[in-house]
């Protein structure tokens, strides 16, 4: 009998916990959200072909504050799924994920923020999940700081948590909205060998001109060496919101490169490649509802072939949520392979009227011409359409889509899907 | 080690509160935006803020149509101003150690968004992870977020 992941019954408490809190929470806020959403498709399995999958997934969330210490909050969201269709599509018929659960505090009086339970760090050249305790504040008027430790829920499925740690942070000086200078730092330990460390650098600087400048670079300290580049400025000229970057990557240093590492990618590690990746984006309100944009972006390699995409789209925005957009993407470059032309027009119509007050339509139509067949096809069609409803002032809203996929992997894939979402806040 | 980690940050913990609420001062945003700006399919902070004041240059967080791709800068170092309209569920849909829908998938009728993996990204990612695979390892580079990888990548 296998074990039952630990995920699960964390969720599993947290889904009776929910159903508990209305009738103890007198005094507190509460904002609890569920989204049930049913999928229907068909798949071959190696029993069956066209076997008919009817995947149910539940996503709950639950915020909770005001519970008599000031600052005090509780967080907490998590998916799970269950395969109501045929078997052996999905690997397990049941799955789910406890992304974050939480106690935060914030001083009534101060900056300090803290942090206890699953949470996610995005801070300096961090993006993590871990389990732990972070502490966040500024330090005066000039200096900022934070620290956090604990286990990474990444690593949670790689031989257990025995072992496991992550601990890191990162402390910056800004000077009111002028600059800002920061160093990070991470180190993360799977099974008590080295998964990664690394240092970061980042800088915000306001410029002459009105630019922006924003950036962070990243040092392996494990393979000695720089793993990424990544900057950018900010402009405006003549209406036009412009953005030029850069970012440059050393394989070496950036994919995989721990000792212990579990992730898919070290066969990069090995290539020795080097990457800069730069360009330009625009974007601008060409009338009162209109967004025109434009983007190039090349890849250059030291070793392998190099590519350029240019994307060009156009946006009108009207009342609510209405709006409608098209955009066309080429991709072209050393390699025929790599080349394809993409086109994308969708709609989202959310009418006030008589007959529906509050429902909405929405369609996505996405073409893609690939310069080189992928399986003997060299054109991808989607399409998708949705109808939705709210109820009960937007507590309640139930939707309907349905989208169509050939492509090289799918003559033709018609799948469907029924959305409820439920939000109460009090 | 993370026993050493524990003891080290019983005994720093503390000493930083303390002298944290001691040392009071910079900016720092509301817990939430005093207006709802949840219909605002595209919000512009500079609608109301300066461009530039001594807080924050706002003009750098206006949503523009690129925001989607291209907001990382902005939510590295100023996660509090994200936070004032975006909880971390919100962030979820697309960075997360497990989501098994993709984000275009999961979020079908809002495609006024601009999520990644929009269409049949199956065939498309072949291209797209051979011309810049650091994009594809910035989310799934752990573990959990590449199992789907390993299936066909080992």
């Amino acid at each position: 009998m296998k074990p039952f992941p630990i995920s699960r019954g964390v969720m599993l408490c947290f889904f009776c916990l929910t159903l508990a809190f209305p009738s103890v929470s007198i005094g507190m806020d509460l904002h609890f959200e569920s989204e049930t959403r049913l999928r229907g498709f068909e798949r071959d399995t190696p029993e069956d072909d066209n076997s008919f999958m009817m995947p149910a997934y539940e996503y709950l969330q639950l915020d909770v504050s005001g519970a008599g210490i000031e600052g005090l909050s509780f967080h907490a969201y998590g998916w799970g799924r269950a395969n109501l269709g045929n078997d052996g599509f999905y690997e397990d018929d049941t799955s789910g994920e406890f992304l974050y659960g939480y106690f935060e505090y914030v001083h009534p009086d101060s900056t300090l923020n803290l942090k206890l339970g699953r949470f996610y760090i995005f801070e300096g050249f961090s993006n993590e999940s871990i389990d732990g305790l972070r502490v966040k504040t500024n330090l005066g008027k000039y200096f900022t700081f934070s620290a956090y430790g604990g286990q990474s829920a990444a690593l949670d499925n790689t031989d257990g948590r025995g072992g496991d740690s992550i601990s890191g942070g990162r402390i910056a000086h800004r000077y009111n909205a002028l600059y800002e200078i920061g160093t990070s730092y991470k180190v993360v330990q799977n099974d008590n060998k080295k998964q990664e460390e690394q240092l970061g650098f980042d800088v915000a600087a306001a410029l002459p001109g009105d630019m922006s400048l924003y950036g962070f670079s990243t040092y392996n300290l494990e393979s000695e060496g720089w793993a990424e580049h990544s900057w950018e400025l900010r402009f405006s000229l003549g209406g036009f919101h412009i953005r030029p970057f850069f970012e440059h990557f050393q394989y070496q240093d950036y994919f995989d490169t721990g000792a212990n590492t579990t992730g898919p990618f070290p066969f990069l590690r090995e290539s020795h490649e080097e990457l800069s990746v730069y360009g330009i984006e625009t974007t601008k309100y060409l009338a009162k509802n209109w967004e025109g944009g434009f983007k190039a972006k090349a890849y250059e390699y030291e070793m392998r072939d190099s590519s350029q995409l240019y994307t060009a789209l156009l946006n009108w925005y009207g009342e609510d949520k209405t709006s409608v957009g098209v955009e066309l993407s080429v991709m072209q470059g050393d390699a025929a392979k790599n080349d394809y032309l993409m086109g994308r027009l969708w709609f989202y119509y959310d009418p006030i009227t008589v007959k529906i007050p509050s429902g909405f339509f929405t369609g996505d139509l996405v073409v893609i011409n690939y310069n080189e067949e992928i399986h003997n096809e060299d054109t991808s069609l989607f399409l998708s359409f949705g109808v939705g409803n709210r109820y009960m002032n937007g507590a309640l809203e139930l939707e309907v889509s349905a989208d169509y996929s050939a492509d090289p992997f799918f003559d033709d894939d018609l799948r469907g899907m029924f959305v409820a979402r439920y939000l109460y806040d009090r | 080690m993370p026993k050493r980690i524990l003891s080290l940050l019983s005994v720093v913990t503390p000493l930083i509160l303390a002298s944290c609420v001691a040392l009071q001062g910079g900016f720092s945003p509301p817990e939430e935006h005093p207006w709802d700006l949840k219909g605002n399919l595209h919000p512009a902070c500079t609608d109301c803020h300066a461009e530039r004041t001594d807080e924050l240059a706002y003009i750098d967080f206006n949503h523009d149509a690129y925001f989607a791709d291209n907001h990382k800068q902005q939510a590295y170092r100023n996660e509090q101003v994200c936070g004032m309209c975006h909880q971390t569920s919100f962030c979820n849909n697309c960075h997360a150690t497990d989501i098994e829908l993709k984000p275009s998938i999961k979020n079908q009728t809002n495609n006024y968004r601009r999520t990644p993996h929009r269409g049949d990204y199956l065939s498309r990612h072949r291209i797209d992870g051979a011309v810049d695979p650091t994009s594809c390892f910035r989310c799934h580079g752990n573990p959990k977020s590449a199992a789907g990888c390993v299936r066909c990548h080992g």
